[in-house]
């Protein structure tokens, strides 16, 4: 079985280690690839991460990403446009609720990261749900939120991301299980990232595809797109070998 | 007569399952330091009735201190809370460590024999 971590931040923003520490350790716990999404800040910066990916000799797969952390709408749609022929994978920083809203309604989010953050409610909604189904746009459960609050906070998180997937299994909106690492003593093994959502409510078997099949799809369709082989939900360029 | 009560039969046990784990630190973990975490991180995820619940047993004589490693006993039922406690551990004392689960096992033995590499007994009389 293959693992995936798509949500993990290098030292190119707010991280603490380099994005090959960070490999490495993954490798050691088990994973088959993560994607590193750094703080969107300059289309230079961005370039540079994916020529220092591009230029690293590992065998695990890294691929390039990009969180978007704005309070406004429009600006988010501006930077989405701007990288989204770039990487691989655009993961919008949620927490306020226009934010998780215009990110579920927009196709080209592929994951809305902690939609629960800072608030006093879970910040997702049946109509959120139901467009990020429609939208394709993956829900995260982010493990370092609750890795780092404790007794009261961490209850409340707790309490949210269980609604927020109780919701998500109602709409069949896809999620996936993040470790959000900023540093190596942050990330945890898959297995323990799905016990966690599986205490939190979640089946066994769609937390197992939280970490497998969900993600693996994401990375799929998202290279496809990008080589230009797929145009749209339901339209693709096939190759004629006959 | 004895003063202990007298070991249960195998079927009136509780069924349980053995959790091997893997420390990974940059700097050594005593076992002592290791248990108040682990209990600590139980009672705080899971709470004294949750906690009372897993039966949890924090095996001392299979803790390898070189290697890191050891086994957690708990009831067959609350094996993925137990991983849930375990998983928030971010720090013992002041080092900052990942707590890596290497897999469960029904008993003992068999969780040394696959996770730790210990070899059976009848192997050496053949």
């Amino acid at each position: 079985m293959k693992f995936y971590d798509l949500h993990v931040q290098s030292n190119f923003s707010e991280g603490e280690n380099s994005i090959e520490e960070l490999a490495k350790f993954a490798k050691n716990l088990g994973y088959s690839g993560i994607a590193v999404c750094d703080y969107f800040e300059s289309m230079e910066k961005l370039r540079k991460l994916k020529e220092i990916i591009k230029s690293m000799d590992i065998d695990i797969e890294v691929f390039p990403g990009v969180e978007i952390r704005t309070k406004s709408v429009e600006e988010l749609k501006e930077i989405i446009k701007k990288v989204r022929e770039e990487v691989l994978i655009v993961v919008v920083s949620g927490g306020n609720y226009l934010i998780n809203r215009a990110a579920c309604e927009d196709s080209r989010v592929d994951i809305l990261a902690h939609p629960e953050l800072g608030r006093n409610d879970s910040g997702l909604d049946h109509i959120c749900a139901r467009a990020a189904a429609e939208n394709n746009v993956a829900i995260e459960i982010n493990f370092r939120e609750m890795l780092y609050s404790f007794r009261k906070p961490r209850s409340h998180i707790f309490a949210h991301i269980s609604r927020n997937i109780k919701l998500c299994t109602k709409f069949n909106t896809p999620l996936v299980i993040c470790s959000g690492a900023r540093s190596i003593w942050d990330m945890r093994g898959a297995r323990e990232l799905v016990s966690v959502a599986n205490t939190l409510g979640l089946d066994l078997s769609k937390a197992f595809a939280a970490v497998t099949s969900t993600p693996q799809q994401i990375i799929e369709d998202n290279k496809k797109k990008l080589e230009g082989k797929k145009i749209t939900e339901g339209v693709e360029i096939v190759e004629d070998n006959g | 007569m004895d003063k202990k009560p007298k070991p249960l039969p195998p079927s009136l046990r509780g069924r349980r399952r053995y959790i091997a784990y893997k420390i990974i630190s940059e700097e050594k973990i005593l076992f002592s330091d290791l248990v108040n975490t682990i209990w600590h991180s139980i009672l705080n995820c899971l709470g004294e009735l949750g906690a009372s619940e897993s039966e949890v047993w924090i095996a001392k004589d299979t803790y390898d201190e070189k290697k890191q490693v050891g086994i957690i006993r708990c009831s067959h039922k609350n094996v993925e809370k137990v991983r849930t406690a375990l998983a928030l551990i971010q720090r013992i004392g002041d080092i900052r460590v990942v707590v890596k689960v290497l897999g469960v096992s029904g008993t003992m033995k068999a969780a040394k024999v696959k996770f730790f590499g210990e070899t059976k007994l009848t192997e050496f009389t053949k």
